[in-house]
């Protein structure tokens, strides 16, 4: 069976991860409720909002079915999905998935006016990538949990991590899927 | 891991803002209290403004972009994008929301329009533009100044969807129209709509605008919102729909899970439940033609 990717299809930015894993010739699926997320392989935690994706996941009750999910299968947080994944919420603190060992700060870059494009390198990556920090939260590494894997930085900007790992979650503060390039993406498929 | 060039592609990262709005509700709100319901309910955004474009109608007189304090507050206290209004064409408006740092700028119809001859030139300034469309020609006259969202004008104010629904089939229309067009009737269009014929055939072979179209202008209930999304917006925006109403935040609430679930009859159904007394709404033949917003731009 080829592997589905889930995009939690709330809120936010879903039609392109959509149209790129299409390119890739991967099937999706728009996961709302405990029986989509069992129907999927991986999963990804798009842009948006993260307070109006956290409203839905609280009502539907899926916190608890995409914590026991990521125990196993790869996770992607983007941006917003980043916050939702975090250990630790502030500016403002909210609640979150806690699937990685990280802390977000929301907002961290400023307004709409501080978003920007840039090409950073990626670890596994042969060649930079295009991606968009848009009102882009910061991600800071806390102690690793118990059990958990290390945390491995993937890519820096600034001197501040952009994307990190630990073992199969990942979270990156910016966006990948409003361009055509793939490699991040077949780069998730591998994972 | 090293730093490379930063490139500059202003309109991507503004259409990017955009797409993250997407399925999500941006709601009209006049002062923190407001706000925080809005942000509480779910709202993807907020815009800002002193008055709702239901009393702005009542009132009348000219109306302007609001009280940059106001916007300021409202800014504080919430985490979410927040969007205000400027008049049709008015520059200096548009500077002082772009000196606030706001998220998105409306130049909207709701507001006395300033200019009789020339909307925003929009690619002149950082914060992305959301503008209103009554039809395909208008919404891409509006991409080509650098519009980097476009919402239906529909007939803001009243509760009443029919203009929304109207101007959401007339886009549909427009972009369908394109797919059986000869190269030459395709230059006559673009002639026609007064833009670049490189734009309209990005659209022919898009199938779709460049940039996200949502839904504006007299979302009264759930059920207006998902009618709005059956018709391909991709998500609304709120105006005097839901603080106008007896139980703004249960309303709020019920818009967000609708307009999500859209496609979904049952749970359409359980939110549209008990949500008391909607905002009472216009007729729209009972309007008086120069009161109608959505003849303003051009």
């Amino acid at each position: 069976m080829d592997p589905v990717v889930g995009i939690l299809g709330f809120q936010g930015c879903i039609e392109p991860h959509e149209n790129l894993l299409r390119k890739l010739g991967v099937q999706t699926l728009r996961v709302r409720t405990a029986q989509d997320l069992a129907s999927v392989d991986r999963l990804i935690l798009p842009g948006g909002e993260s307070t109006t994706m956290l409203r839905f996941l609280k009502i539907s009750g899926l916190c608890e079915e995409i914590s026991s999910f990521a125990k196993t299968k790869p996770v992607w947080g983007i941006c917003a999905g980043a916050i939702l994944a975090a250990r630790v919420v502030r500016s403002p603190e909210q609640d979150s998935l806690n699937l990685i060992d990280i802390e977000a700060h929301r907002n961290f870059y400023g307004s709409q006016l501080d978003s920007f494009t840039t090409k950073i390198s990626v670890a596994q990556l042969s060649r930079p990538i295009e991606v968009q920090f848009i009102r882009a939260p910061k991600l800071a590494l806390l102690a690793e949990s118990q059990g958990r894997p290390p945390l491995t930085v993937m890519a820096e900007h600034d001197g501040h991590p952009v994307f990190l790992a630990q073992g199969h979650i990942w979270t990156s503060s910016f966006h990948v899927e409003l361009g055509e390039d793939t490699s991040l993406h077949e780069l998730f498929l591998r994972q | 891991m090293t730093k490379n060039t930063t490139s500059q592609d202003p309109f991507d990262i503004k259409v990017g803002l955009a797409r993250m709005l997407c399925n999500g509700v941006i709601m009209d709100v006049i002062d923190v209290e407001q706000a925080r319901i809005a942000e509480d309910a779910g709202a993807v955004a907020v815009m800002a403004l002193e008055r709702v474009p239901s009393d702005i109608r009542r009132d009348g007189g000219v109306a302007r972009m609001s009280d940059p304090h106001m916007i300021e507050e409202i800014k504080a206290a919430v985490s979410i994008p927040v969007m205000a209004k400027v008049r049709i064409g008015h520059i200096a408006e548009a500077q002082i929301l772009e000196a606030i740092g706001i998220d998105f700028i409306d130049e909207s119809e709701v507001l006395t329009p300033a200019d009789p001859h020339f909307h925003v030139n929009k690619h002149l300034y950082k914060t992305p533009f959301v503008c209103g469309a009554t039809d395909l020609g208008e919404a891409l006259r509006r991409v080509n100044e650098g519009a980097a969202l476009i919402r239906t004008k529909g007939e803001a104010g009243t509760g009443n969807i029919i203009e929304a629904v109207r101007h959401l089939r007339e886009v549909r229309r427009g972009i369908d129209e394109l797919q059986h067009f000869s190269k030459e009737r395709l230059a006559e269009k673009a002639e026609e709509y007064r833009i670049p014929v490189a734009l309209l055939q990005q659209v022919k072979e898009l199938g779709s605008l460049p940039v996200p179209n949502f839904a504006a202008g007299g979302v009264a209930t759930p059920a207006d919102a998902a009618l709005c999304r059956q018709l391909g917006a991709e998500t609304v925006f709120v105006g005097s729909g839901i603080f106008k109403s007896e139980n703004p935040s249960r309303l709020g609430k019920a818009i967000v899970q609708a307009t999500c679930f859209y496609n979904d009859p049952k749970k359409l159904l359980e939110v549209s439940r008990n949500l008391g007394q909607a905002m009472r709404g216009l007729e729209i033949s009972k309007i008086a033609p120069e009161a109608l917003l959505a003849n303003r731009g051009w």
